[in-house]
Formats: C-alpha cells, structure tokens, sequence
C-alpha cells in the first residue's frame, strides 16, 4: 500500500519544507544581529570559537526535529486495525490442467535451458501464478481458486478455495496416468470438453451461494485451460462447454502448451520430428465465445509470460481493502518490524524538553 | 439493536503524567532567564547594558517561554488523545469457516445402533450441509496421523462428494491422534483475522495422542472455537465388525473381542480446553441431530450477531487540533526573535 496512504491528511506533510527552513532562517539571522555593541572589537583577540559555540547548533536541530515530528501527527497516521481488514472482493478461477500421458514428454525448455517435462513446467509456472515469483506475478492472495485436471476423465483435485496451501499440494500430486497398457487404456486420453464443463460446474456452485452474499463479491469469474492436444475422448464438445461458460459469464483463457515439433520416438530411436498436433481452432473459439483469450505456449519462458498476462487480466482493482477501524499512530507506541517505537508526539515532547534543557543551562546565551 | 459504544472522550488518560515535563520545562526556563539576569548584572550595571545591548528585551523573552510552555501543554493534550463529536460506523458481518475433523479409525467400524459410526457421522455432516449459509466448511479426516480432504470451500457439491469418498482407508496410519487432527484443522483456516472459526471434532474419543487438550487450547488462543461430538455408546460399547479372509468378524486384541467404548471425559476436557462444548451424538429434537444442532443452537447465532445494519458509534479523533496548535506556538515562538529588529544602531 502506497505510504501516504497512512496518513488521513498527507496534504499536511508538505508544511515540513516551510517549518524547518523558518527554524534555521530565524537561527541564523539571530547571529547575525550584534548583541553588544563595542566600539572596538580589534583589541579582542580572535579566539577560536569554541566547542560550545558549535555545539549551540544543536538546539536549532532539536527545534526542527521536534516540529517534523508535530507536522507528521497532524497528519495523523494511523494504521488499519488488522481485526476489521476484510477482503470484499476477489476474483474466482479455476484452473484446468491436462494430465494425459503426453505431458510427461521433457521437451519443455526451463529459463537456464534446462528440459522439463510438460507437466512439470505447468506445476511451476501455476506455483508462481499462486504464489507470486518475487517479480511479476504477485500472488493471488484472498482469490479463490480451484484446480481441476484430466486425462481420459476429468477430477476435480481441488474445490474454489482460498486455501491455497492445499490446492498446491494437490498439484504437486497430479501425475500422468501409470501402470499396465490396460490401465493406461482406460485412463489415458484427452478429455478436454468434459473437464471444461466440469470447471464450469465448480463455479457455478460457489456462485449460486455467493450471489447473495454481503461479505463477498466475486468481482470475475474465469477458467484457464491447458492442454498439449486434441480431444480424443470423453463425452461434450468443448465448444459445447463453452457454450455453458458463457453462460453463466465465465470468461475461459485457453492455452496450448507445447513445442511446435516434437520427436517421433520408437523405443530408444528418433524417426524424425511431426508437428505436434493441438486443436488451435477449437481452443480459439472457445476463448473467443467467452471473453477470453488463446495462448500458445511452447516452452517454460512462454508459459510463465502467459500466465502473466493472464493474472494482469484478471487482477481484482481492489488492492485497498475497506478497512472499517483505523489506530491513530501520533499519540500511541508503534510496534514496527519487532520495534516497540514510542509516539512521534512523545518523541516531539521530549526533544524539546531537552532543547529547553541545553538552552537553559550549558548553551544559555546572555544576554 | 443496541449500537455499541466504543470511544470515551480520552484515550490515555495516563499520559497526564508529562505534563510534569512541562513543569521541569517551565521551571528550566526561570532558572534560565535568573541566571541570565545574573550574569549581565555582573558584567555591567542596567544602564550600560541598556546602551550596549539596546536591543535586547526582556518582555520579549516572557514572550516566548510562554508561547513555549503553551505549545508543550498543547503537545500533553494531544497525547493523551482527545475525542468529541459522535459518528455511526458500520460493522461489517464476520464469515464463518467451519472445519469438520472426523475420526476414520477402525474403532468407527463398529456398530451402535445399526449403522457403523462413521456412516452416521458422514450422515450427521450431509444434513448439516442442508442448513448451512455463508459459511465455508472443510473436512479433516484423521486415524493416527491426520489428512486434510476437503479445504475450506463454498462448494458444498464437492463437499459431498469428497465426504462420500471418507472411509476407513482416508487414513493410512492406525491409531487415534486427536492432537493431530486439531492441529491439522488449525493450520487449513488462513490468514485472514477477521472471521468465525470453528473446529467441530467428530470422534468415539479414544485417543493414543495425548496432545489434544493442548492443541484445544493453543487453537482456543488463536480465535478458534473447539467443540467436540462422541460418537458411539459410552456404556456397553460396540463389537467392531472387520472383514478377514473375505469372512466378516469382529476386531480382536490379545486374542479378544474388542468392545469399543466411546470415552466422553476425554472430549469434555477438549471442548473445553477449546471454548466450546461436548456433546453426545444423538437425536437432540425431533429433526435435529447433535452436529445441526450445535450448528443451530450455538454457532451460527455468533453470524447474527454480527449481522449487517448494525452500527458502532463513535467518536471524532481531535488530537491532532492541539498540535496544530502546539506547532503554530511554535513557530511564532521561533519568529520572535529574542532581539528586536532592525539593525544596530551606530555608535552616535
């Protein structure tokens, strides 16, 4: 949050650059008007100006700290008391992960050039977007997300959740289908239509109960879908899907994430290099119906940049919250990164108790 | 609805206590100007001095320790945080994340009253889901270890059917860890502090961890509200029913049957440790069953109390009038110069 946010009258601050000025123009035209008068002052000898003399500047420092301090609590800063900060909106997006067994091919190229599976390039690119990575992606802290993935049959690892631990847990869990050629007959595939119709659903049951809801708003709802292929399998069409999506006024990002090549392998031997076949049309026009966009992506660099922009797209504006209880700083003690700080009012107080002190005392000036 | 109070017309009344500074202060000043009045007498008599330093000034110097004891009197005002003026704040409604942790032992096999334990506790949370609104609910399902199944979520459809999903094999490891599962519940509720936390532990009570009573508490010190629900008869117990060799027998230890007993003195001094309450599992009204019930009766009339529409009255801060005014003593304090103005005058 912006500094000046914590003051409730920041326009005040700017009085800071009259004060201090006025303090050291009256300090030192005051010097500059003889305090006695003598008819000659060659005969006193020049002494070096003594220790004391230097040190008087202190009291104008003192002075100038003191009203910097006064103008800032006249500012009042204030803090939002923690206890009523309630996040009122946020945006609600499901996220659509293909786990077909074409993912598991390492031909994703990491940032140091290093290769990734597909999936695995997914996982971190979704763990950043979760997160934030420290540079564009700040996180999407107080949205809900959900993770839905699928193969031949779409799961729903995850419900819409602000619990986002969890849902990255379950991420890291997601692995393409395994076991006998039996087992991956029945499991593997690319179901792409029913597990957008699944996301679909997801959001539809939080928006019913949500609707309503004083507490809450969700400002956007949206899915991002990815996949390596084409639809091979399962029972609605994903334009049918999107059909449902628009709907209900879900927005669906749809990415095709790979390599435009890939190697033809059999067994340890290359045949040769195919283009890697994604239904590009089908995804296009799902983004198109919804509001939404089509991405492709063809290595971890490509990805990362997506979601970026994704996450631009669909940031909730509210970056201030409502807060409903302010503490006012000037005049209470002020716990800052493990400090204990005293009130800037105190502080004010009590250097001019000292200024008064030194005036009075060691840097008295007769007359 | 009564509007609460919040602000008296002082916040720190104790703050006073400075303005013994102001009088350290004040008296400094008269200390000051005596001694000054000492040191000139001693260097010339009054006359000559009115000669030599004509533009000295006494008045001038009563002047400005007045503005100055003024200003540090207006500071001791403004410390100790003045209101006046009464305004209305609206208080927005808490939501309530409510976390489900329910016991996925084999001791839940067992069969009380005709269904196995843990049926008629999934049973009890699917009619609870009827009745909820506004809340976010998850589900902790625990033996031994514990295991988040559900994250607190609005889609209660999920919810159900990861609730169908919980059966004896949620839970990998044997044994009943009570602790665990609270501090599992515990952990899933987020950041965010301005919300109902409510951790309802479903369970026939027999627990190998020990920690329970004090995770009830440490939870209870973090905001959460702990209650616990037994499940199963606490008097005669239960044979529990297990399937060996594709034959259906009873559970055995050291070679005898097990009759499982539901322990309520556990669970009370959980609950209790925890800010909540302990209940029997039962038929409490003739639609209700223990875990809607708590849910009718105890918690969701803390959402209503913080319904919408209601207000706070409050009253203006005003500090920051005094040390506008401590500030503008100052200033002028510092404009008056200790000399009067003008050049010096020559010497004739």
């Amino acid at each position: 949050m912006s500094w000046w946010k914590s003051f409730a009258y920041p326009w005040v601050l700017p009085l800071i650059l009259v004060v201090v000025p006025l303090v050291w123009w009256s300090w030192l035209s005051e010097r500059r008007r003889a305090p006695i008068r003598f008819s000659n002052t060659s005969r006193i000898p020049r002494s070096a100006e003594s220790w004391s003399l230097r040190a008087r500047t202190v009291l104008p420092v003192l002075r100038s700290l003191a009203l910097i301090l006064l103008v800032v609590s006249i500012a009042r800063p204030r803090k939002a008391d923690e206890l009523t900060r309630i996040q009122t909106e946020g945006v609600a997006i499901e996220l659509v992960v293909d786990r077909s067994g074409s993912m598991n091919q390492d031909d994703f190229t990491g940032p140091r050039g290093r290769k990734k599976t597909r999936l695995q390039a997914v996982k971190d690119v979704v763990h950043g977007f979760v997160r934030g990575d420290g540079r564009d992606l700040k996180g999407r802290q107080g949205d809900l997300l959900g993770l839905t993935v699928f193969a031949r049959y779409p799961d729903t690892e995850c419900p819409l959740t602000r619990d986002h631990d969890h849902l990255l847990k379950m991420l890291d869990k997601v692995r393409v289908p395994h076991g006998t050629p039996a087992q991956l007959e029945q499991e593997d595939g690319t179901a792409i239509g029913d597990a957008l119709l699944l996301a679909v659903e997801r959001i539809r049951n939080i928006g019913r109960r949500l609707l309503k809801s004083e507490t809450f708003k969700i400002k956007s709802r949206a899915i991002i879908l990815l996949t390596d292929g084409m639809q091979n399998s399962g029972k609605y069409q994903p334009t049918q899907a999107a059909e449902a999506a628009k709907a209900l006024g879900i927005k669906v990002y749809t990415i095709g994430a790979a390599p435009r090549f890939q190697e033809m392998r059999a067994g340890p031997f290359t045949l040769g290099r195919q283009r890697v076949p994604i239904d590009e049309d089908s995804l296009k026009k799902v983004a198109k119906m919804t509001g939404g966009k089509y991405f492709r992506a063809t290595d971890a660099g490509s990805l990362a940049a997506i979601y970026t922009e994704i996450d631009r797209l669909e940031r909730s504006t509210i970056d201030e919250q409502q807060y409903y209880r302010y503490e006012e700083l000037a005049y209470q003690w002020i716990d800052l990164r493990g400090l204990h700080l005293p009130p800037p009012l105190l502080v004010a107080l009590i250097l001019l108790g000292i200024e008064t002190l030194l005036a009075n005392t060691r840097f008295r000036k007769i007359p | 609805m009564e509007n609460q109070t919040i602000d008296n017309f002082v916040d720190n009344i104790d703050q006073l206590k400075w303005l013994i500074l102001v009088a350290v202060a004040a008296a400094l000043m008269i200390y000051g100007l005596a001694m000054k009045k000492r040191a000139i007498r001693a260097f010339a008599s009054p006359k000559l001095i009115g000669f030599l330093a004509p533009q000295s000034s006494w008045a001038r110097q009563y002047v400005k320790a007045a503005l100055a004891v003024a200003a540090l009197i207006a500071i001791v005002t403004a410390l100790i945080g003045p209101r006046w003026g009464r305004y209305f704040e609206p208080v927005q409604q808490r939501q309530l994340d409510l976390m489900i942790c329910l016991d996925v032992s084999k001791s839940m096999l067992a069969e009380d009253a005709g269904m196995s334990r843990l049926d008629r506790a999934k049973d009890d949370i699917d009619r609870l889901l009827d009745h909820l609104a506004g809340a976010t609910i998850g589900l902790v399902t625990f033996a031994g270890k514990a295991e988040p199944a559900c994250p607190l979520t609005d889609d209660y459809e999920f919810y159900r059917l990861a609730l169908e999903e919980v059966g004896i094999h949620s839970a990998p490891v044997g044994g009943t860890n009570l602790g665990d599962a609270i501090a599992t519940a515990r952990k899933a509720f987020g950041a965010e502090k301005n919300r109902n936390r409510v951790i309802v532990l479903m369970t026939d009570g027999e627990d190998h961890g020990g920690t329970a009573v004090d995770e009830a508490a440490k939870a209870h010190e973090a905001g959460i509200t702990v209650y616990a629900i037994g499940i199963g008869d606490d008097n005669r117990g239960a044979l529990v029913p297990v399937t060996q060799n594709g034959h259906r027998t009873f559970l055995k230890y050291n070679d005898q049957q097990l009759w499982s007993k539901m322990d309520p003195v556990r669970l009370q001094a959980i609950a209790r440790a925890g800010g909540g309450e302990y209940h029997p599992s039962g038929q409490v009204t003739g639609t209700q069953r223990t875990l809607e019930w708590i849910y009718q009766q105890r918690i969701a009339p803390l959402q209503e109390e913080a319904a919408s529409g209601r207000r706070v009255e409050r009253r203006h801060v005003r500090f920051h009038w005094f040390a506008a005014t401590a500030l503008a003593l100052l200033m002028i304090e510092t404009l008056i110069g200790e000399r009067r103005g003008g050049k010096c005058p020559t010497s004739p």
